[in-house]
């Protein structure tokens, strides 16, 4: 007894399309030759240029808390840890990380930065020279943190410093002044890295 | 392996660094908290008490410099004096064992402001503090402190005391709130 072809394939375990597929390939081999497999090498030269410019990107953290260093009417202190990463020209004119006051001591009452009673020190520079003295900080104008040297490179050892990123301490001082009234009061210090 | 959902989460969430990303600016916001404080300076290390002669009394002056900073809204602020140590060696006068009753050692004060100075005479005590001045809200005085404020003292000059130098203590006290 004749079977149908669906009936066929259904028995056979495979699909229709299938078949007809592997069916098609075998006569395309068959009237033109199986291809051969291929085992070339070939090479080719290619040049790569970089050009690395000079860079320079630093983080702050978001706040800093400046509290009394003493007994009564002490300065109000606080320290942070900036961080960057920086490269500068061999035989170009370095870097440098600046800070700024960006925004003034508010609501009004309290402490304010024209009033030069805002200072800092810094310290423990891991690439470059941290600034010295007591720099009072500025609305109007940035004021030296740390000193970048030309050829300057971070991280990886060797001719680039060890540290990854590097970091330099920053301790802010507040003049206490009985003038104030009570309150809370924030400003805003923004900190800018350049490098050539 | 839900379970652990929401511990992992809380974990991920308390390791995100606290410094902003890299970039070629950075800010930070300087927070302070300005509080009540109080500071005094007794400028005047040792009074010396004179008499004019003719047991008239013996009056001195101390001079002191005080910075105070008392709460905006509902402050308060005040200076006291208290004897701690009477009058020594014994024989001499005495602030709580008077060798004859009405012998007293008493003070008026001058206050600059903000300060306000005790009204009239008072009696020094060894027992407790007496007021020399006080302060209101928001009393604030300047970055140097202020100056200019005196305690003036009057001690009796009882003929019973036996001739002789002798030494009393006063403490001054500063509060603010």
């Amino acid at each position: 007894m004749e079977i149908s072809t669906a009936t066929w394939l259904r028995r056979s375990g495979r699909s229709f399309w299938m078949k007809a597929g592997l069916t098609a390939c075998a006569c395309l081999w068959a009237a033109n030759g199986v291809p051969p497999a291929r085992s070339d090498v070939a090479t080719i030269l290619q040049s790569l240029n970089a050009q690395l410019e000079a860079v320079g990107k630093v983080s702050a953290p978001a706040s800093v808390n400046l509290i009394p260093t003493g007994t009564v009417f002490s300065p109000y202190g606080g320290s942070l840890t900036l961080l960057y990463r920086v490269r500068s020209t061999p035989g170009g004119m370095g870097g440098n990380i600046t800070v700024q006051a960006t925004g003034d001591f508010s609501p009004s009452g309290g402490p304010t930065v024209p009033s030069g009673g805002l200072s800092y020190t810094c310290s423990a520079a891991t690439l470059g020279t941290p600034c010295t003295g007591s720099p009072v900080v500025s609305l109007s104008g940035q004021t030296n943190v740390a000193i970048i040297p030309p050829s300057a490179c971070t991280g990886g050892g060797g001719a680039c410093s060890a540290a990854d990123p590097n970091s330099v301490k920053v301790d802010f001082l507040l003049q206490n002044d009985p003038g104030y009234q009570t309150g809370s009061y924030s400003a805003t210090v923004t900190f800018t890295i350049s490098s050539t | 392996m839900r379970k652990l959902l929401g511990p992992v989460f809380i974990g991920l969430l308390s390791s995100v660094n606290l410094f902003a990303q890299f970039g070629p600016t950075g800010t930070t916001t300087l927070q302070v908290v300005v509080g009540t404080e109080a500071a005094i300076q007794v400028d005047t290390a040792t009074t010396n008490l004179t008499s004019a002669g003719s047991f008239a009394d013996y009056t001195g002056s101390t001079d002191y410099t005080y910075k105070i900073r008392t709460s905006q809204a509902g402050g308060t602020g005040a200076i006291t004096v208290q004897i701690t140590t009477d009058f020594g060696p014994a024989g001499g006068p005495s602030v709580a064992a008077p060798p004859s009753p009405g012998d007293s050692l008493d003070f008026t004060c001058t206050a600059v402001a903000p300060a306000a100075g005790c009204a009239g005479s008072q009696a020094a005590s060894t027992l407790a503090a007496t007021n020399v001045a006080t302060f209101g809200a928001d009393a604030r005085s300047a970055l140097a402190g202020n100056g200019g404020n005196s305690v003036d003292w009057t001690l009796t000059n009882d003929p019973q005391y036996a001739t002789g130098t002798y030494n009393a203590t006063a403490t001054f006290t500063i509060s603010a709130t």
